[in-house]
This record gives structure tokens, C-alpha cells and sequence, in this order.
């Protein structure tokens, strides 16, 4: 075979090469598109599968959206709502967000865990206590503990993360009485508890040993005392917040125990928490709302969300709140016996 | 040297003194949280309790209330704070007055260990009572005055009548038919007896079916000093505790009047033989003796638990005003209703009485 031969040949080849590679181009086309087809139809299908197990809202299917640092007078929006729950009370979020606790002031008082997804998961409460004997109120997670304060059994009750309980916090300074109600900790490990015992109404601190720390307050209506002090929290410099119920006003004390400021014109300031940007949420339960504030801002009102009824994003006496990193809020709508999810 | 240490002592004296004023003066300030008083009343010229639960223009429900359209959203404002704890020590949803052992109150021995007690008027969910004689034990609510919705009857409301008429129906209730919550709900503003409505001109009607809206007249004298709302261990008796008198009116007979301002018809007469003439109602016919004005002094011869200290037979004597949590069997559940009505029976025959089945007729008759 001569040169000529041989370039006529190769001609002829990659002709023939060309004409083969044509339909192969398609083939690989329509491949990479039907991949993508299954791809979408797989996502779908597990998709379906996923709500048709866990009937969880769609939204929270969803990717949760970075907090939004900046902004911070951007109230959150509606999202969904925990049912299965008569009469919420208090509301807590485990450390890692994947769990929420809530406790219940009607039916049958048990705290009721949630997981993220808006799934009940499991329910305890006190062993051997009855519904009618019990009222778990204000809740409170830290570590792989939870914390619940009961009004008619006067205890402050520890749990496990899986609901096992694991005992009573003995009374402070071994006072035969002593009624907790509110519960919260700093971020030094401190306990927070505000008291309701008849002629004490007080702020307690206890240190990370269970010791008394500081102890604050007193029933009346002067500053620094209180009138059935409800929910406690405290912000990153460890101030700490103290809804002073039926005087409708929220009580700012340094880590000393000093009275620095009130935050006042509440109706029924129940239910605190202070979320990751350092805003104080101070669930309002007669004006059927949840007033946030700046901490750092000299207690500066950011705005409220809320209004009364019984809608989505409608509150009909809320008193708890808890806040979480990723920004989501959950506040215990009692009358409407649900927990509101919120988020920015 | 010496001076030194005057100078220390003189400083203790100083020191001592001061931190004696400051408690006298933070006890002097301490309020009561009492019927009363609170944002129940006490309210001075330029008041700042009104706008904890009223809106002047903007209100969402009756009453100027902030948010209150319904009855049942009316119990649930109340409930914010006498429902565990929040806010009162009147626990009316448990029926339970929330007590420590930290401190005083009434009549309570400071010795007594810290519990709960059981409120006179029991409570609308659950009830902590002794309606078998064994023992407190805390119950489900059975019989109640519903006021978290539901439709009621007024058994007995109206006249004496020869054509059957058992009372008014389809009466919705809340705390406020009954109580006044700005308290001084007397006449002339006087104080009541847990701010029950009585002869004030502010009051508002007891209720309201469409058809007739009867409002209060009967003051039941408040007492003077501290408030007995619970019941000790060694006594179930309504109004044993502070007595049966208010100076010179009798507390039974001053209840009784007024729980008859709406169950009218079961306001007797206390002849010598009880329920031996007829009143000519065509369904409230013969009736058990309830008016004090005939007085028949039982006690001298009865021992009867539930009337410490008065002889007179009233409504308290048998029944509870709130709500509880009595058991009813085979002949008690099955007692008609007034006008021949058959259900519900069972425990919801319990007719807000004291003890299970019709012990309460026991207790004073012996038989």
C-alpha cells in the first residue's frame, strides 16, 4: 500500500468515525439529560415519602436560612406550628436544636418533646405524679439535662435529654418552702430560678455546685421586688432579665444582683428568652404578643410580632419562648394549644 | 485605742438602726394579694391597673377587655393568672389555694407542712376534696358551673309557676357573672365576700339568656381581716374557718340568699317537717328547707360536719360553688333532672355537692 493509499484510507476512517461519533454525541445527551429527569423524580419521590412518614410541614423540609445578623429590627415570620399540645406553658430548644420541649398546663401535663421537624417523639413526666397532682410550667434545657418547674408539686425537676427523671433540686439554704416558677441559666453554667413562695417573690442564683449565688427581691412593688415573677434569662454579659408579672414590667439586674434598669408598660409579661443577637423577647400574654428588645441598646423596643386570634401567626395567650442558633422562635400559644415556630 | 473601737460600735448601732428601718419600711410597703386587692381593686386617682386588662378605644372584646370575645376566652384571661400559679394563689382551674410553708396565712399553723389546701370552692378542672370520707384525694372535675363554655341551665330561675318551667336554658357563664373582678361590688362599694357581686350599681347582670338579665342585690359581707380561701386539714367546712357570722349576718344564710337570686325556686321555706307542703311549682313542688328565717337549729341535736358553727342548714352546706369532683352510682346517677330529663347521668348527676352519692343527707339525718 502506497502513501496515497494509505491517506485515502485514513480519510475514509475518520469519516466513518465522524458519522459513528454523531449518534453517540445524542446518546450521551439524552444519558445526562434522563439523569437528571431521575434525579428530580428520586428527590421527588423521597420527597413524598419523607412527609407521607413524617407529615411534617413542607417548609421544614427546607434548608433553614442563615440567621440574619444584620437587621435586627427585621421582626421574624410565621413558619409552622407543634400541635398535639392542650395548653402550652413553657417551651425549651436542646443545645443542638434538634429537640423541642414543651410542658403543658391542661389535658394531661405531661412535657412533650418534639424533634425539629415538628414530630412528637416522646412525652414524660414526674414518676408516679397524676394530671390533676402536677403543672409542669417553665422549662429550660442545658447540657443533656432539662429542667421543669412544677407550681403545684413547688419542685424544680430534672430530666435527661430522653425524659428520664433524675431527681428534685433541693430549696435553697434548706427553707422548708419555696415555690419555682421561671428557670434559665447564664452563660458562666449559673441556674436561674425566680421564686413565688408566698412573702418571697425573689430572684435565685445558683452556682454551677447548686449553691445559692445570690438571692434578689422580694414580694411587693417596689423596684428590685417583685409580684409573681415569671420567666428568667440572661444575655452575654450576664445580666439577667425577670418578667415581674402582675407588675407588668421586666427587671434588669448585673451579675451582683444590682437593679439596672425595668423595662415597664407590660400588660402580663410572662415568658423570656435572649436570642443569639442579643435580643430580649418578652412574651406579653393579655396583649397577645412578643415585644423584642435590643439588650445593648439600652433596652432599645425593636418591634413586636403577634396579634390576637386564633390564625397562623395569631397568638390567644402565649407565655412561653425559646429562641435557637439557627433563628428559629417558638412561643407557647396556651389558648390556641400549639407551639408557634418563627423564624428570620 | 479605746475610742476606736466606740467608734466601731457606735458604727454597728448605726448600721443596725438603718438596716432595722429599711425592713420595717419594705414590710410596711408589702401589698396583699388579696380579693381586694391587686388589679382586683384599691385603685387610686390616677389608678395604673386599668390598662392591665382594659383598652379604652381599641379593645378586641366586651367589657373593653383587651381580648376577650367569648366566654370561654373569658375564663382564659382570668386563668392567665388563677390557673397554676402564674400570677395568684387562687388556683380556681385546680381548685387549690397554692400555699408554701414559708409563711403564715389565716389561720394556718406555721407548723403545718407545706402543701397545697383545697379551695372552699373546689375548682373547674380538678378538685382536691374528701367526698368519701377516707381522705383528700384529688379528683377529676364531675359537676361544675362551666365557665369555659358550654351551655348552662339555671335550674330554678323564675317564679313559683303551675306550668313546667325548670329555670332558664342555654345560658352561657364566666368568672364574671358571679364575680366582680374591681372588687367593693357591695353597696354604698362596700367589699364582698370574694368580690361576688352584690348591691353596687356598677355591677353587671348575674346573666343573660336574651330573655331575662337578673341582676344582683344580696351583699354577702366580706371578712374584715385575713382571707380564709382554703380549708385546713382538720375541717372541710365552708365558712368554719372565720366563722359563721360577718358581725350581725349570718354568712350561711347571706350565701344562701344569694345563690337564690338565681336558682330562685330552691329558696324554701324551713317548716317543722321539711318538704311537707306543697308550693304549687309545677316542677319544684316539695322542697327541701333552705331559708334562714325559719330557723331550725339542727346541730342541737346533729353533729353535722359540714355546718360547724351554725345551725343553719344553706346552700354551702352541701354544695360547692366552683366545681367537684363527687362520684355518683347506681340510684343517685340516675336521678332525673329537673322536668323529667334523663341525661347525662352518672358522675354528672353530681350537682356540685360534698360528698359521693347523697351522703350529704346522711350527714345531717342519720338515718
Amino acid at each position: 500500500m502506497d502513501d496515497r493509499e494509505l491517506v485515502a484510507e485514513a480519510r475514509q476512517f475518520q469519516e466513518n468515525w465522524k458519522d459513528e461519533a454523531r449518534p453517540r454525541q445524542g446518546t450521551r445527551w439524552r444519558i445526562a439529560i434522563l439523569s437528571v429527569l431521575l434525579l428530580l423524580l428520586l428527590a421527588t419521590a423521597a420527597t413524598a415519602v419523607r412527609y407521607l412518614v413524617t407529615r411534617a410541614p413542607m417548609q421544614t423540609l427546607l434548608p433553614a436560612p442563615r440567621p440574619l445578623l444584620a437587621g435586627l429590627s427585621i421582626p421574624p415570620r410565621y413558619q409552622f406550628s407543634l400541635y398535639g399540645v392542650r395548653g402550652p406553658l413553657g417551651v425549651a430548644v436542646s443545645p443542638d436544636n434538634s429537640r423541642v420541649y414543651v410542658t403543658e398546663g391542661a389535658g394531661a401535663r405531661q412535657i412533650v418533646v418534639f424533634d425539629r421537624l415538628g414530630m412528637e417523639v416522646g412525652r414524660f413526666a414526674p414518676p408516679g405524679s397524676q394530671p390533676g397532682g402536677r403543672f409542669p410550667a417553665y422549662i429550660a434545657a442545658n447540657g443533656d439535662k432539662v429542667y421543669v418547674t412544677d407550681t403545684l408539686r413547688h419542685s424544680l425537676d430534672m430530666y435527661s435529654a430522653d425524659g428520664e427523671y433524675l431527681g428534685a433540686a433541693l430549696p435553697p439554704d434548706g427553707a422548708p418552702g419555696w415555690s419555682p416558677l421561671g428557670i434559665g441559666f447564664d452563660r458562666a453554667g449559673n441556674t436561674l430560678v425566680t421564686d413565688a413562695a408566698q412573702g418571697s417573690h425573689r430572684l435565685l442564683v445558683f452556682d454551677a455546685l447548686g449553691r445559692v449565688a445570690l438571692g434578689v427581691g422580694g414580694e411587693g412593688v417596689q423596684p428590685g421586688q417583685f409580684s409573681f415573677p415569671n420567666g428568667v434569662a440572661a444575655d452575654a454579659k450576664r445580666r439577667v432579665y425577670v418578667a415581674d408579672g402582675n407588675n407588668g414590667r421586666v427587671q434588669v439586674f448585673d451579675d451582683s444582683g444590682r437593679l439596672v434598669s425595668s423595662i415597664g408598660r407590660l400588660g402580663l409579661p410572662r415568658g423570656l428568652a435572649v436570642d443569639f443577637a442579643e435580643r430580649l423577647y418578652v412574651v406579653d400574654a393579655t396583649n397577645h404578643t412578643v415585644v423584642v428588645y435590643d439588650v445593648n441598646e439600652s433596652r432599645m423596643r425593636l418591634f413586636s410580632f403577634g396579634s390576637h386570634g386564633f390564625d397562623d401567626g395569631q397568638f390567644n395567650y402565649p407565655n412561653g419562648v425559646a429562641t435557637d442558633a439557627t433563628g428559629r422562635v417558638y412561643v407557647a400559644d396556651r389558648e390556641n394549644h400549639r407551639v408557634q415556630v418563627w423564624i428570620y | 485605742m479605746f475610742g476606736s473601737v466606740l467608734r466601731k460600735r457606735k458604727r454597728g448601732v448605726r448600721l443596725f438602726l438603718v438596716g432595722a428601718a429599711v425592713l420595717l419600711l419594705s414590710l410596711g410597703l408589702v401589698g396583699n394579694a388579696l380579693a381586694d386587692n391587686g388589679v382586683h381593686g384599691s385603685y387610686t386617682a390616677t389608678t395604673d391597673k386599668c390598662a392591665a386588662c382594659h383598652r379604652t378605644h381599641t379593645a378586641q372584646g366586651v367589657s373593653l377587655l383587651k381580648a376577650a370575645a367569648t366566654a370561654t376566652d373569658k375564663s382564659a384571661f382570668c386563668y392567665s393568672c388563677h390557673s397554676g400559679g402564674f400570677g395568684a394563689y387562687t388556683d380556681v382551674r385546680n381548685g387549690l389555694f397554692l400555699i408554701t410553708a414559708t409563711v403564715a396565712l389565716s389561720d394556718e399553723n406555721t407548723s403545718v407542712p407545706a402543701s397545697n389546701r383545697p379551695l372552699r370552692g373546689g375548682g373547674f378542672e380538678n378538685v382536691r376534696m374528701n367526698p368519701d370520707l377516707s381522705g383528700s384525694t384529688t379528683l377529676t372535675t364531675t359537676s361544675s358551673h362551666m365557665v369555659g363554655g358550654g351551655s348552662n341551665t339555671v335550674w330554678g330561675f323564675g317564679s313559683i309557676t303551675s306550668t313546667v318551667n325548670v329555670g332558664a336554658a342555654n345560658v352561657a357563664l364566666t368568672c364574671t357573672n358571679c364575680h366582680n373582678p374591681h372588687g367593693g361590688a357591695g353597696a354604698n362599694q362596700t367589699a364582698t365576700y370574694r368580690i361576688l357581686k352584690g348591691g353596687g350599681a356598677d355591677n353587671t347582670p348575674l346573666f343573660s339568656n336574651g330573655t331575662v338579665t337578673p341582676t344582683a342585690s344580696v351583699d354577702v359581707p366580706d371578712e374584715s381581716a385575713a382571707k380564709a380561701y382554703y380549708i385546713d386539714n382538720a375541717s372541710d367546712s365552708y365558712f368554719a374557718q372565720h366563722g359563721a357570722s360577718v358581725g350581725s349576718t349570718n354568712v350561711y344564710a347571706a350565701m344562701t340568699g344569694w345563690c337564690a337570686q338565681c336558682h330562685t325556686r330552691y329558696m324554701a321555706p324551713m317548716p317543722l317537717s321539711p318538704g311537707s307542703t306543697a308550693s304549687g311549682d309545677a316542677v319544684f313542688r316539695f322542697r327541701h328547707g333552705t331559708n334562714k328565717s325559719d330557723i331550725l337549729d339542727c346541730s342541737s341535736c346533729h353533729y353535722d360536719l359540714h355546718a360547724v358553727g351554725s345551725p343553719y342548714p344553706g346552700c354551702m352546706t352541701c354544695h360547692v360553688a366552683h366545681g367537684t369532683g363527687v362520684r355518683m352510682q347506681t340510684y343517685s346517677g340516675a336521678v332525673s333532672w329537673p322536668g323529667g330529663g334523663t341525661v347525662p347521668n352518672g358522675n354528672a348527676r353530681g350537682a356540685l355537692l360534698r360528698l359521693d352519692n347523697r351522703g350529704v343527707c346522711q350527714q345531717c339525718h342519720n338515718k
